[in-house]
């Protein structure tokens, strides 16, 4: 029995705990970002907790429950065929699942590899870059990830380099970030690399990537991205950003089961990127051989698939649209509070579903702990509070393919009632 | 929706193998449990495919059903609540789940284990990702001190020793492991490496080789080279939950465990063991926590990791509880007799592992001294008899490893097929 047979015979025994889920042929023939009617359909296709509205989606995101009955099924199958499977087939198909991955992103099936999450992407990425020479100067900014900024501080012990800390501009503009690498990369002439984070996990905000990126080049300097949120959170053009390292997650905004994510390598700069111990000597240009994870868990690898197809039967740009939409629900109503200080700009290139706010004046992570509990017990709402920015604390706030308008007018009225 | 209600409706799943846990059940309290009737109860526990015999354990552990089909409700669970189980679901519920309470219960049931303290484990991705952060930040080598291994290390830790060069500025020492392999002659050419290399701070030691599953006097490795002032990194990715062991007895300072191999968890799942008053001796990851922290929890970085095969760990070890590990113990020694018997008096196979009872579990590699491709005669045990088997072609050894759904006409059939295909040569 190959795993399609398998897959098959055993649907109804695997999927047997979940509702079946509505026709999506219904819902693709009639679909329309605009139409309610047809978002609801796509929210039947989860199943979440009721006990809470949950707008906390940047943590990791849900699985759909078709994806979530393929997990299982997966599951079953490779527990079922064990090794004899993966020895003989799993090769093959994991480099299908690349090579769908590669045309999506429009780049060579030699420049991914599938890691366990952004977070192994990244640290074999900056711990592994190795055109550092004692004295260089690297730069991060305080809206990275806390975890990825640990990792460029260990360069200092590690390579011997000036670790360099900036802070991004708030209100920041599309210009004034710009403005702020550039003046960075002016004030630290030997930086060699720089770490950008393409949807900050802390503000959701979308940082010019393209550009700055296009201007460190220029400079000969390398750019590490984390594009943990980035896709599939909005529609890019992954190409056109120029990057040449990059790590992302498949579990936030992909929906595929925790624990993988992906790395990109530019094929002609794998080299700049130390092999893994245990997988090659340094002169081989393999990106497969820059990680080293051991036996991971191969059937959340094989439901990857079911999550593009799942993407793909919504559509990319519907997705953007939505959860745009659902953003802009809450913030329109919030805007005008002069109570509110919204830490995302409402320019379109720089917000997609994640947004942050804070109550004017209230910068420390225990007043946001506080506002994340309050609105949690008394409205049921569901949210997380994030410190770390140079300007104090923050409400993050993270719909998804799940919420409803309502959900975001619950928020909304939330703030307002709060704000009085 | 509570856990109860998300529970009931997701009832059904559990269904096809509740009948197989009752049997189960009512085995335990009657059944003589070195008995094959008790063990065909166990193996109506398992789903395993029969288009093939699967004597490929040790690659990574098939959930029992009961396991598999509660880490898929952890799956749904978790999948519903999302972050909201992450702890502070708790703060408005005092009865809600949180997922940092349920780890630490599941880190206290595996320190009981153990023996050890709690706050000397944490759990990892594997076994591979417990021994990196060991091996790469063990702190306690200066330039020009040496480090020692054994050919029986796994290969991605050989080289992760090996990196200690660049890493550290050490020299780096291979042993070759006498064969035949005993109990004494393995701490002999570890005390001799010592000897040899007076710079030696650190050895690495596999306490069950993966290629052959020769089990490794790490106690007395241990005492000995702890007399020489010499520090034990422990890999016990094959030996916990494969056979009967007192961990604590061993008095070991630093390990690396997988529990998705002899535990039964979901794949992607291990554990490391730092001993409390060595917690300094490794690096935190990445410069992880305020500076000079002995929290073992900073000594590991996985970003967010696949929450329900954590959860899904207490199933797996309530699972192995419920038979105990002395039977699982007899069972695999059983299983592997029931074919290595056939060969102790055939000079045409070698048997890598040794009779000694200390040295071998259910794990065992041969060799048919006239077969020179150990893949091909791997190919042929698949291809002509449908047996799953690990071919160890730098050794020219086929790995042999049961299951506790392996039965013992499972085995037979691997020594006719050996014999067969010998007779042929």
């Amino acid at each position: 029995m190959d795993r399609r047979q398998f897959l098959t015979s055993t649907a109804a025994f695997a999927g047997a705990s979940l509702a079946a889920a509505p026709m999506m042929s219904f819902a693709l023939e009639t679909r329309n970002a605009d139409d309610e009617n047809f978002w609801k359909i796509i929210q039947h296709q989860y199943e979440v907790t009721d006990k809470v509205t949950n707008m906390e989606a940047g943590y990791w995101g849900i699985m759909s429950i078709p994806v979530t009955q393929a997990y299982i099924r997966n599951t079953h199958f490779i527990n079922s065929h064990n090794t004899y499977y993966v020895r003989r087939e799993y090769g093959g198909d994991y480099n299908k699942i690349i090579a769908r991955i590669a045309k999506k992103l429009n780049v060579g099936e030699d420049e991914l590899v599938l890691t366990r999450n952004a977070t192994e992407s990244l640290s074999s990425l900056i711990s592994g870059y190795n055109k550092l020479s004692e004295g260089d100067t690297v730069i991060y900014a305080d809206q990275d990830y806390g975890s990825m900024q640990a990792e460029m501080r260990y360069l200092k012990k590690y390579r011997g380099v000036n670790v360099v800390d900036i802070a991004v501009p708030e209100p920041a503009s599309y210009q004034n970030m710009i403005d702020a690498y550039e003046k960075a990369l002016n004030d630290h002439p030997k930086c060699k690399m720089i770490l950008l984070t393409h949807v900050s996990n802390r503000t959701g905000i979308i940082t010019p990537v393209k550009e700055i990126t296009a201007m460190a080049k220029a400079r000969g300097v390398d750019v590490i991205l984390d594009a943990a949120h980035s896709w599939g959170q909005f529609d890019f053009d992954f190409q056109d950003l120029g990057v040449d390292f990059v790590g992302f997650n498949m579990h936030k905004w992909i929906g595929v089961p925790l624990g993988v994510g992906l790395m990109y390598i530019r094929k002609n700069r794998v080299l700049d990127i130390d092999p893994l111990r245990g997988e090659a000597g340094p002169e081989n240009d393999d990106v497969r051989k820059r990680i080293h994870t051991g036996t991971v868990n191969f059937a959340s690898v094989l439901t990857v698939p079911d999550a593009l197809d799942f993407r793909e039967n919504i559509g990319q740009k519907n997705i953007e649209n939505r959860l745009r939409a659902l953003r802009s629900q809450w913030v329109d109503q919030v805007r005008d509070n002069n109570k509110v200080e919204v830490l995302t700009p409402d320019d379109e290139r720089m917000y997609a579903a994640i947004t942050s706010f804070r109550l004017k004046g209230k910068t420390s992570y225990e007043d946001n702990a506080a506002l994340m509990k309050t609105l949690h017990e008394k409205y049921k709402i569901f949210t997380v509070a994030i410190g770390g920015l140079a300007n104090g604390g923050a409400i993050r706030v993270s719909p998804s393919l799940y919420n409803s308008r309502d959900d975001a007018d619950k928020l909304a009225a939330a703030i307002n009632d709060i704000t009085g | 929706m509570d856990r109860r209600d998300f529970l009931k409706t997701t009832a059904a799943l559990a269904t096809v193998s509740a009948a197989g846990s009752a049997i189960s059940a009512q085995a335990q309290g009657v059944m003589d449990k070195d008995s094959d009737a008790y063990w065909e109860t166990i193996r109506a526990e398992y789903k395993v495919t029969d288009e093939f015999n699967n004597l490929n354990a040790g690659h990574w552990g098939i959930m029992s059903e009961p396991v598999r089909e509660a880490f898929a409700k952890h799956t749904e669970f978790i999948n519903a609540y999302s972050s909201h189980f992450m702890g502070s679901g708790r703060r408005v519920d005092p009865n809600a789940r949180s997922y940092n309470v349920e780890r630490a219960e599941i880190i206290d049931m595996l320190a009981e284990k153990l023996g050890v303290n709690s706050d000397e484990l944490v759990f990892t991705r594997g076994v591979t990702e417990s021994l990196q952060l060991l091996i790469s930040g063990y702190n306690k080598l200066e330039p020009g001190d040496t480090v020692l291994f054994a050919d029986a290390a796994y290969y991605s830790m050989q080289a992760e020793m090996r990196h200690m060069t660049v890493h550290r500025g050490a020299k780096v020492v291979l042993l070759d492991i006498p064969y035949p392999v005993t109990w004494e002659n393995q701490i002999d050419v570890f005390e001799q490496g010592i000897k040899d290399n007076p710079g030696t701070k650190l050895i690495l030691v596999t306490h069950m080789a993966n290629r052959t599953g020769v089990i490794v006097p790490v106690k007395e490795i241990q005492a000995m080279a702890r007399g020489y002032g010499v520090d034990v990194i422990v890999d016990a990715a094959h030996s916990w939950g494969q056979y009967d062991m007192d961990f604590a007895d061993l008095n070991l300072d630093f390990v690396g465990f997988n529990l998705h191999k002899w535990i039964g968890a979901p794949l992607g799942v291990g554990l490391m063991y730092i001993r409390k008053s060595r917690m300094l001796d490794i690096d935190t990851k990445s410069s992880k926590g305020p500076a000079g922290n002995d929290d073992i929890n900073n000594r590991v970085q996985t970003g967010t990791m696949n929450l329900a095969a954590v959860l899904s760990v207490r199933d797996a070890l309530l699972f192995l509880a419920d038979i105990g590990i002395v039977h699982i113990d007899r069972r695999f020694k059983a299983l592997r007799h029931e074919w290595v018997k056939e060969f102790l008096d055939d000079d045409r196979v070698d048997i890598l592992t040794p009779e000694d009872d200390r040295m071998h579990a259910g794990l065992t590699s041969f060799r048919i001294k006239a077969h020179p491709n150990a893949v091909e005669l791997g190919n042929t045990l698949l291809r002509d008899y449908g047996i799953n088997s690990a071919p160890i072609g730098n050794m020219n050894a086929i790995r042999i490893s049961p299951g506790l759904y392996s039965s013992k006409a499972d085995m037979a059939a691997l020594a006719v097929a050996i014999k067969e295909i010998a007779d042929k040569l």
